[in-house]
């Protein structure tokens, strides 16, 4: 009779591996943990599973929405890790972190969903990370040794078309400092980098009009002035008779207080529609840049100072590029970015992407500088960390040749040797000589029966 | 022979629109009276018609206890498994237009964007409690918000009346569906300005299983996209037709196709009038554009056309049906053997 049930498919975009690919998996590992661990890198483990706190804190949207979230039995709302950095800087805060640099490496499976719909749908859903951070560490040189490490361990695997492009979310936040903007603005221009960047300014352009950020009306100051003094004072009137009409009944959980002090907070803060868009034309500007450092590099400080913003902004990049240049990387092998974005919201400074070849779709990896993640996740203080990761599966997918395949496995024969007995003993002596052994069972059927072959 | 199991939302706005269109497709829908939940299509034999709720048709569909259905576009994304074997077979019907949105307490004058609404889940966050969200979109709500950066919420699950939860206390903002946004507005809600989680409209959408392991049902499904298809696209188009004089056949066509893009869809058909009397006359017909009929009205004009008339068109087929090529495309991987 046959089963009565459907087979139990695999989960969509998800995969199985064979001895094959975890034999090539296996030994790649190995090839780089010793190539990190050569610069002092230590290997530390976390667990899978997590608070999804740890991971929403700060991470930002791109990410959150692609957790697999459930509540644990234990009734805690948990997370499959999605990335590395965030389990590892709560390692060490928890372990008390030196003063020191500290050196640490990890891998492992982490866990990114993505709807059928979104444009990396069909992207698979788990995927092996191998990476590194360096805690403790704010001096350029430090980019310099991750960005190198990074092309090292892909050069010791013999994937020698490797390169680097390099970004700097620190530029791109300096330069809107100096544009006198609201957070919220500078949060809006920053996470429309990637939409600048493809050319799209009249779709940035029309959200920024929808969310107030850039006005139609000519920015009469008397008139704003006017506007301000009006505001306030319907805000003093609110605070000095209570509620009443002016906000209606429902303001919910939160009191009308807590409306009217932050309203007054953000029109505190309201940004100047012409600042606005002088930095939103500059950023779309700046976004576009690319190419190697020695023409890119200047071509952003001309991008810079035409908007009035110093260049010496720039000069982080530079000394990072240097150091890579010192630690031996030739700059053929580094492009520069000004407009890379990155999902994940962490990053402060640099950031890279490791790309095999010409083709910016086979990502290896990528990674870059948090400084202001470590007192997110519970640190007393700001550690300046860094760190990177690669896709261990697509620089497997990358590798000219696989590492040497495992050795044969030798079958023996339980009837040929005439008992089982005899052909235990003969695998016994195969593995004590080194060899892979195994017994062949196919004759020996018998021994289902319950009766034992002489 | 397996009858096709068409699923129908059985009250609202979506039964309203899809007894309009089938009806408009020649395949109305008899119905022994409104209390029963299956009917059938007197000019399509080997469909039965199943009256669902809406919130239940993809579910059947998924759980094969339906073939195909007419869903809104936010319910089958919002209650659908994931591959499972649900496949969408036509994504526009051209009713049940809405929009899931994401509203506040018009009383909170700080709040008009989704980065604003981040800023408020961590400030009651820092108060050691959650913002709670109200919908019956949990999935779509979620991730929408997740993707805003709005990652501090709790979900309150209401069935109905959702309008009310802020003003009862049992959640601080809603996400609901909406197509004018008057309701909210009553009610003293503010939709956010980037607060649209998703456009939806009436789509079809069908078990790929099912469809793809029955001939029968596969020839049924197809008969009624194809006439779907072909009425709503004739929507689109209006038939016109006038007499213009000229030397022969071939010259009025010549002087039809001076301005190619009114030529019609598949260049004018032209014919002799006969009158008896004055010759050389052709009556010209074009299929056209609703929105290229006065344009096409005025080259007649300008050809000495005369007896212009209009006409709506009841269906426009094409060489291929593009909803049937998409079904067949979505079906290869049930028709292929299993991995």
């Amino acid at each position: 009779m046959t089963s009565q049930f459907k087979p139990v498919r695999r989960l969509p975009n998800m995969r199985d591996s064979g001895p094959e690919e975890l034999a090539a998996r296996d030994a790649a590992t190995s090839v780089l943990r010793g190539i990190f661990g050569m610069r002092g890198y230590d290997r530390a483990e976390t667990p899978i599973l997590e608070q999804t706190e740890l991971y929403i804190r700060k991470s930002g949207g791109a990410l959150s929405s692609r957790l697999y979230g459930f509540t644990e039995p234990g009734g805690l709302d948990v997370s499959l890790r999605p990335e590395f950095t965030s389990a590892i800087l709560r390692q060490t805060a928890d372990n008390g972190a030196g003063n020191g640099p500290i050196r640490l490496m990890y891998d492992g499976p982490v866990f990114r969903y993505a709807s059928p719909e979104d444009e990396d749908g069909d992207k698979t859903r788990q995927f092996t990370q191998l990476g590194a951070e360096l805690i403790g560490a704010p001096a350029p040189s430090a980019d310099g040794e991750v960005i190198t490490m990074a092309l090292e361990g892909l050069d010791a695997l013999g994937i020698s078309n490797a390169r680097i492009v390099v970004g700097h979310v620190g530029v791109v936040q300096a330069a809107l400092t100096e544009f006198n903007l609201s957070e919220r603005a500078k949060l809006f221009l920053i996470n429309s980098i990637g939409e600048l960047k493809s050319g799209e300014f009249d779709a940035v352009s029309e959200k920024a009009t929808a969310l107030g950020f850039i006005s139609d009306a000519v920015v009469d100051d008397a008139q704003a002035a006017a506007d301000r003094e009006r505001i306030a004072s319907t805000i003093e009137q609110v605070m000095a008779e209570g509620i009443g009409a002016p906000l209606g009944k429902n303001t919910g959980a939160r009191t009308p207080e807590d409306i009217v002090a932050r309203l007054a907070r953000k029109m505190s803060q309201a940004d100047n529609p012409a600042d606005f868009k002088r930095a939103l034309e500059m950023l779309s500007q700046l976004s576009q840049i690319r190419g190697p450092a020695k023409t890119a590099l200047p071509e952003g400080g001309d991008v810079l100072s035409a908007a009035g913003v110093s260049e010496g902004i720039i000069s982080n990049l530079s000394d990072v590029l240097s150091s890579a240049e010192l630690e031996g990387v030739s700059t053929e092998r580094i492009n520069v970015d000004f407009g890379m974005a990155r999902g994940i919201a962490y990053y402060t400074g640099m950031l890279f992407d490791i790309y095999s070849g010409e083709d910016e779709r086979e990502i290896l990896g990528g990674g870059g500088r948090y400084d202001g993640l470590t007192r997110a996740l519970g640190y007393d203080r700001d550690v300046s960390s860094l760190g990177f990761a690669y896709n261990l599966d697509a620089v497997l997918v990358s590798l000219e040749q696989t590492p040497d395949q495992t050795s044969e496995t030798v079958l023996v024969s339980a009837a040929e040797l005439g008992s089982i007995t005899a052909a235990v003993e003969k695998a016994r002596k195969l593995r004590s000589a080194g060899k892979r052994a195994a017994i062949d069972f196919e004759n020996s059927r018998s021994t289902s029966d319950g009766q034992e072959v002489k | 022979m397996s009858s096709l199991r068409f699923a129908l939302p059985s009250t609202g706005a979506l039964f309203d629109g899809t007894s309009k269109l089938l009806s408009d497709c020649g395949l109305a829908v008899r119905r022994a009276n409104s209390r029963r939940y299956t009917a059938d299509i007197p000019s399509l034999p080997g469909v039965d018609i199943l009256f669902q709720r809406q919130s239940d048709i993809t579910i059947e569909i998924d759980g094969g206890s339906a073939d195909i259905g007419i869903v809104g576009l936010d319910r089958y994304y919002e209650s659908r498994l994931e591959r499972g074997d649900t496949v969408l077979l036509h994504d526009g019907l051209g009713f049940g237009d809405s929009k899931l949105v994401i509203a506040v307490p018009d009383s909170w004058l700080d709040v008009t964007s989704m980065a604003d609404l981040a800023d408020i889940a961590l400030e009651f966050r820092s108060k050691g409690r959650d913002l709670r969200i109200a919908t019956k979109y949990e999935r779509l709500v979620k991730r929408y918000l997740n993707q805003n950066g709005v990652n501090y919420v709790s979900m309150v699950h209401v069935s109905g009346g959702l309008e009310a939860a802020p003003v009862m206390g049992y959640a601080d903002i809603i996400a609901d569906i909406t197509a004018t946004g008057t309701t909210l507005r009553e009610n003293g809600l503010r939709i956010l300005v980037d607060g649209t989680v998703i456009e939806s409209q009436s789509v079809i959408v069908g078990n790929g299983q099912a469809l793809a392991s029955d001939p029968d049902k596969l020839a049924n499904a197809r008969r009624i996209l194809e006439k779907i298809e072909a009425s709503l696209r004739a929507r689109k188009y209006q038939r016109v037709t006038g007499d213009i004089q000229g030397e022969s056949e071939d010259e009025v066509a010549r002087q039809v196709m001076r301005r190619r893009e009114l030529g019609g869809l598949d260049g004018p058909t032209i014919s002799a009038v006969h009158t008896g009397k004055q010759k050389n006359w052709y009556t010209v017909q074009v299929l056209v554009r609703k929105s290229d009929l006065a344009d096409v009205v005025s080259h007649f004009r300008d050809l000495g056309g005369i007896g212009i008339a209009a006409n709506d068109v009841q269906y426009v087929y094409r060489d291929r049906c593009d909803a049937y090529d998409r079904l067949v495309e979505n079906l290869k991987p049930f028709s292929e053997s299993d991995e």
